[in-house]
C-alpha cells in the first residue's frame, strides 16, 4: 500500500466536531487537526509522551564508561562516544547501583531489582521469576489504554529457553507472565504495519465483516471467562483476568480506527536480514515508525538478553562473550563487544532523532532509558551501573542532557523513579525493602 | 497433602497436540507458550501470548474449514441459523473435545448463536461452524485445563471423574481426551479404581501413548533447546542445520525402542548400546551410514564410552558452549535431573573466571576446574558437578568422539559420591545402579502429568511411586500405570 498525499482543513474538521456536539465521537488524530506550530493538538492537548526501555546484557567496563566531569556541556567517555550524534538529548547517571535484598543470580536479582523494584523470586527448580510488574509496564498501565499496543517488545538477539521467565524476559506483566520480545522482522511488521494498519487520512472504512466476527469471538471468549472465574480462586482468578486483559485489548484493536500522526506512513515490507546488525537495523526503523504513528507509546527493546550468551560474527567475535569474559576478565573481544553494543544503541536513538515529528523529532517526546544486567560483567560488579536517559519527555527531561554522579554511592532505583515522574505519572517512591527510594533525580527533572 | 487444584494453562505441545487431535494436521503460526509441564501451571497469559493464540486459532480454523476438509469435519451439512440440527451436532460434538466436558446448554446456545451470525455476516453457513471452531480454541475452557477438584464422599479431596479423562489424556497422550475417554469420565467410571485401571489400560494401548512419551522426554530432558541449537560450525565442522532434529529423533526413536517395542527395564535407558541414527549422526557417531535414508537401528562399540543417554549426541551438545565442552553444566545435568538434586548457583561476587594458565601453559578442562575447586567458595558444589561432566570430556560440544583435547590426553576417571568409574560408559553403569536414579526418573514423570515439582507433603507418594516401580521391574509403562493409580495424581487440595 502506498501512502496518498492528504490535505484536510482543520476547520472543517472541527465544525464536524462542533456539529455532533457534546455527544462527540472518536475522531483520528490527523495531521491536520494538530495546532499550526505543531506543538500541540488543535485543542491544546500535549502531544503524547513515549518511553522505551533499550536493554542490552553484560553492561560495561566502568573505567572507560563513567565521564571525567559532570553537569551539562560533560565530555563523552570512551564507550559513550558511540552515542554522540544524540549528545543534546543524552543524560548519564553513574555512581548509582541496583541494590537486591540478595545477589545469588547477578545476572537476574540486579536487572530484577532495578526494573520491578523487589527480589527476584526463585526458589526451586524453574521458577525463577519477578514479583512485580516491570517500568515499562507500569507506566503503560497509564500512558498506553488508548493506543493500538499497549506496549511492544522487541527481542533483537539470543534465544534461551527453559531458564525461568527472568533469565530472558524484561518486561513482565507480574509473575511467571513475560511480555516475550518478538525476534522476527516479518512478525512485528505485520502485526504493526499489516492488514490492521490504517494509513494517515486513509477515514474510517465500512467494517469488515470478517473483523465483525473477529470481534464476536472475543465477545464470546470474555463470556466465557466471566462465567469461569466465580468457580476459581484468587491466583487463578487473577491470572484469568490478566489474561482478558489481552482479549480486551484485541478488541479495542478492531473497533478502535488506529490514530495517525503527521509523520506516520507504512513502512516497506523487510526482508529477511542477514545478521543481527541487520535485523537490529530493520528493527530500529519498525519502533521508530510505530512511535511516530502513536501506535504505542510503551517499547522494551531488549537488544540482548541478560547474560548474554552469544558470538558476534560481524565484528570477529567468534566466542561466547559471556563465557570469554569470565575467563579472560575484559580484553578486546569483550571491548569491542561493548562498542558494538553502544553503536547498536546509537541506531535505535539516531533512528528516533532522525524521524520528524510535530514537535521536532520523536527525542522530543520520547523518554529512552538505557541499561543492562550489570556493570562490569567478569565479577559481576554492580558499580557505576549503566544508567543512560535519552530525550526530552515532551519538556519534562532536563535539555540539554547532564552526566550525574552523586558524592557516594547511590541506589539506582532513584532512576525509575525519576522516569516515571518524567513519564508524568503521580510517582513518590519505587522499589521495596532495600530496593526502596523516594528520592527521583531532580537534577534531571525541569 | 496434595497439590492445589485449579487451572492448567496448556504447554506449547499440549497445545498444538490437541489443535491436531481436534482438527487433524494444520500447520500453526507461532505460538510463544511454556514448553515445560511445571513452568506453564505457573504461567500466565501475556497480551502477546493472548494475541498469538488468536491468530492461530483463526488460521487453524480457516485451514479446518477448506472445501476438501470440511465436510469430514463436520459429518452433516449445515445451515445457517442458530437452531439448525447439523449445527447444533457438530458444535456440542466439538465443543465437548475442546473442553474436555458436555456443553452446557447456555454454552452451547452462545457457540449457535456466534456460527449463526457468522453464517449470516459471511453468507456462509461452514464460515459459521469456522467461526465457532476458532472461539473454541481461543476459550479459556481450551486453553486452561480447568481441574478444579470436588469433594470425596466421605473426606479428602479429589479430581473429579471427569477432570480425570483430561489429566489421564494429556500425561499419556499429551493431547485431548477421546470420545470414550470422554464418556467414561461423565459416567463416573475414572473415580474408581476399576474404572480408571480399564480406561489405563485402553489408553496404553493407543498409538497416541507413543507420542505422550517423547513429549514427557522432551519436557524431563528439555529437549526444546535442541530446536535453537547455536553451535559454531568452523570449529565443529559436524554442526548442521538439521542437527537439532536429527537428535531429537534418535532420542525420541530410542524411547519408543525402549518403551514400546521391547518393553525393556529402565536401567537401559543408562547403558543401552543400541541406538538409532541416520547419516549424519553416524558421521557424528564414528558408525557406518544406514543403508537406507533415514534412520535406522544401530549399535555402538562395545568398547567405547558412548552408552544410553550420556551418549546421546543431543545431551552433550545441549549441556556444551558454542565450541568448548563444559563439564561443569554436564554434571549438573546429571545431578539435577537424572538423580533430582538440587545444585545452588554460584555465589555472589565470586570470579568464575577459570583462567589460571601462566603464559605459554596450556591446560585441559579438569587442570582448570581442579584450580577452581581450589577456592573454597566454589569448591562445595563444583565437586558435586565437575566430577561426573569431565567423564564425557571425550565428547565434544556436538557430541563427537575426540581422542584428545586440544593435543592433551583426557583423563575421565573419577567417582560417583565415592564410587569410582572409568569413563562414560561406566558413570552410565554406576548412576543405573543408584536407586535414586530410578526414583528421580518416576518422579520426572509425575512432574510433567501433575505440573509440580512434588511438595513436601508429597513425599510417601513419592516413595510409594518409586517402589512400585521397582517392584514391576522398573518398566516405564508401569511406571505410568503407577502415577496414574497414585493418590498424589488423583487426590487435590481445594
Amino acid at each position: 500500500m502506498n501512502v496518498r498525499p492528504f490535505r484536510l482543513d482543520r476547520r472543517a474538521v472541527l465544525r464536524a466536531a462542533v456539529g455532533v456536539g457534546a455527544a462527540g465521537i472518536a475522531l483520528p488524530r490527523l495531521d491536520a487537526m494538530l495546532h499550526h506550530h505543531g506543538e500541540a493538538y488543535a485543542d491544546g492537548s500535549a502531544l503524547p509522551k513515549c518511553f522505551a526501555i533499550w536493554y542490552w546484557g553484560l553492561g560495561n567496563d566502568p573505567k572507560r564508561w563513567v565521564p571525567k566531569a559532570t553537569g551539562a556541556g560533560f565530555e563523552l567517555s570512551e564507550q559513550l562516544a558511540p552515542l554522540a550524534p544524540v549528545k543534546d538529548y543524552l543524560s548519564v547517571v553513574t555512581n548509582m547501583r541496583p541494590r537486591p535484598p540478595r545477589n545469588d543470580w547477578p545476572h537476574l536479582t540486579g536487572q530484577v531489582g532495578l526494573l520491578t523494584g523487589d527480589d527476584y523470586q526463585g526458589t526451586s527448580f524453574k521458577d525463577g521469576t519477578v514479583k512485580r510488574p516491570s517500568l515499562d509496564q507500569v507506566i503503560a498501565s497509564a500512558v498506553g489504554t488508548s493506543t493500538r499496543f499497549k506496549s511492544l517488545e522487541i527481542r533483537v538477539g539470543g534465544v534461551d529457553p527453559g531458564q525461568g521467565t527472568a533469565q530472558d524476559h524484561i518486561s513482565h506483566n507480574g509473575p511467571n507472565n513475560p511480555n516475550r520480545g518478538e525476534t522476527d522482522v516479518k512478525a512485528v511488521f505485520a502485526r504493526l504495519f499489516g492488514s490492521g494498519f490504517q494509513a494517515p487520512g486513509a477515514g474510517t472504512s465500512a467494517p469488515n465483516p470478517r473483523d465483525q466476527v473477529r470481534k464476536s469471538i472475543l465477545d464470546l471468549v470474555q463470556a466465557d471467562a466471566e462465567r469461569l472465574k466465580p468457580r476459581l480462586g484468587a491466583n487463578d482468578r487473577a491470572r484469568l483476568e490478566q489474561h482478558l486483559e489481552g482479549v480486551r485489548s484485541l478488541e479495542l484493536r478492531l473497533t478502535n480506527v488506529a490514530p495517525s500522526a503527521p509523520t506516520c506512513k507504512q513502512p516497506l515490507a523487510p526482508a529477511v536480514p542477514a545478521d543481527m546488525t541487520a535485523r537490529h537495523q530493520i528493527m530500529s526503523e519498525l519502533v521508530a515508525m510505530a512511535l511516530a504513528c502513536d501506535m504505542t507509546r510503551v517499547v522494551t527493546y531488549e537488544y540482548t538478553s541478560p547474560a548474554t550468551h552469544l558470538q558476534f560474527p560481524e565484528i570477529g567475535v567468534h566466542e561466547d562473550v559471556h563465557e570469554w569474559g569470565h575467563t579472560h576478565g575484559v580484553d578486546d573481544l569483550v571491548e569491542k563487544s561493548i562498542m558494538y553494543w553502544m553503536n547498536a544503541f546509537a541506531t535505535f536513538l539516531t533512528g528516533l532523532k532522525n524521524t520528524p515529528d510535530a514537535s521536532g523529532n520523536l527525542l522530543d517526546r520520547a523518554c529512552v532509558f538505557g541499561t543492562s544486567c550489570t556493570g562490569f560483567a567478569p565479577t559481576h560488579d554492580f558499580a557505576d551501573f549503566p544508567l543512560v536517559i535519552v530525550g526530552r519527555a515532551a519538556g519534562s527531561l532536563v535539555y540539554p542532557g547532564i552526566h550525574f554522579r552523586p558524592a557516594s554511592d547511590d541506589t539506582a532505583s532513584r532512576v525509575p523513579l525519576t522516569l516515571l515522574k518524567a513519564m508524568g505519572l503521580p510517582a513518590t517512591e519505587w522499589g521495596v525493602g532495600s530496593l526502596h527510594t523516594d528520592k527521583p533525580i531532580n537534577e534531571l527533572l525541569t | 497433602m496434595p497439590a492445589p487444584a485449579g487451572l492448567r494453562p496448556l504447554t506449547l505441545s499440549q497445545y498444538q497436540d490437541t489443535v491436531t487431535d481436534l482438527l487433524g494436521e494444520v500447520s500453526l503460526p507461532v505460538v510463544q507458550a511454556e514448553t515445560s509441564s511445571v513452568a506453564a501451571s505457573l504461567s500466565g497469559f501475556s497480551p502477546l501470548l493472548v494475541e498469538q493464540f488468536e491468530t492461530a486459532a483463526l488460521a487453524a480454523a480457516e485451514i479446518a474449514f477448506t472445501p476438501e476438509r470440511r465436510s469430514r469435519l463436520v459429518g452433516c451439512t449445515p445451515g445457517t441459523s442458530a437452531d439448525d440440527a447439523c449445527t447444533r451436532q457438530f458444535l456440542a460434538s466439538f465443543g465437548r473435545r475442546a473442553f474436555r466436558r458436555a456443553l452446557e446448554p447456555a454454552e452451547l446456545d452462545a457457540y449457535a448463536t456466534l456460527s449463526a451470525g457468522a453464517a449470516v455476516a459471511l453468507h456462509d453457513a461452514y464460515a459459521g461452524l469456522q467461526a465457532a471452531v476458532a472461539a473454541f480454541l481461543e476459550s479459556p475452557h481450551f486453553l486452561y485445563r480447568v481441574e478444579l477438584g470436588e469433594p470425596e464422599p466421605t473426606s479428602g479431596f479429589r479430581y473429579t471423574s471427569r477432570e480425570m479423562a483430561g489429566r489421564l489424556a494429556y500425561l499419556l497422550w499429551n493431547g485431548a481426551p477421546d470420545d470414550e475417554l470422554l464418556g467414561a469420565g461423565e459416567r463416573g467410571e475414572l473415580v474408581t479404581d476399576a474404572g480408571l485401571g480399564a480406561a489405563l489400560e485402553r489408553a496404553l494401548g493407543d498409538a497416541r501413548s507413543h507420542r505422550g512419551v517423547s513429549r514427557w522426554l522432551s519436557d524431563w530432558l528439555e529437549l526444546e533447546g535442541l530446536s535453537t541449537l547455536q553451535k559454531d560450525s568452523v570449529a565443529l565442522p559436524l554442526m548442521s542445520a538439521s542437527l537439532g532434529a536429527s537428535f531429537r529423533e534418535e532420542i525420541a526413536l530410542d524411547a519408543d525402542d525402549l518403551v514400546f517395542t521391547r518393553g525393556a527395564d529402565a536401567h537401559e535407558l543408562f547403558t543401552s548400546q543400541r541406538t538409532f541414527v541416520n547419516a549424519e549422526l553416524a558421521r557424528l557417531y564414528g558408525l557406518p551410514a544406514p543403508a537406507a535414508s533415514g534412520f535406522a537401528v544401530a549399535s555402538l562399540a562395545a568398547d567405547g564410552s558412548r552408552a544410553g543417554l550420556l551418549g546421546w549426541g543431543g545431551i552433550l551438545a545441549l549441556h556444551a558452549k558454542p565450541k568448548k565442552t563444559f563439564p561443569t553444566s554436564r554434571g549438573k545435568f546429571i545431578r539435577m535431573a537424572l538423580l533430582c538434586q538440587t545444585i545452588p548457583p554460584p555465589p555472589p561476587n565470586v570470579n568464575t573466571s577459570l583462567d589460571f594458565s601462566a603464559a605459554g601453559e596450556v591446560l585441559t578442562a579438569r587442570q582448570r576446574l581442579e584450580r577452581h575447586r581450589q577456592n573454597p567458595a566454589c569448591a562445595g558444589c563444583h565437586a558435586l558437578t565437575d566430577p561426573l561432566g569431565l567423564a564425557l570430556e571425550h565428547f565434544d560440544a556436538l557430541g563427537g568422539y575426540r581422542a584428545d583435547e586440544d593435543g592433551l590426553p583426557i583423563d575421565t576417571r573419577g567417582d560417583l559420591d565415592g564410587v569410582a568409574f572409568q569413563d562414560a560408559q561406566s558413570l552410565g553403569a554406576r548412576l543405573a545402579e543408584r536407586p535414586d536414579a530410578m526414583g528421580c526418573l518416576v518422579r520426572q514423570l509425575f512432574r510433567f502429568g501433575a505440573g509440580h515439582v512434588e511438595t513436601a507433603g508429597e513425599t510417601p507418594a513419592m516413595a510409594a511411586l518409586e517402589a512400585g516401580f521397582a517392584a514391576s521391574g522398573y518398566r516405564i509403562k508401569d511406571a505410568l500405570r503407577q502415577v496414574v493409580l497414585s493418590a498424589a495424581f488423583r487426590k487435590a487440595s481445594p
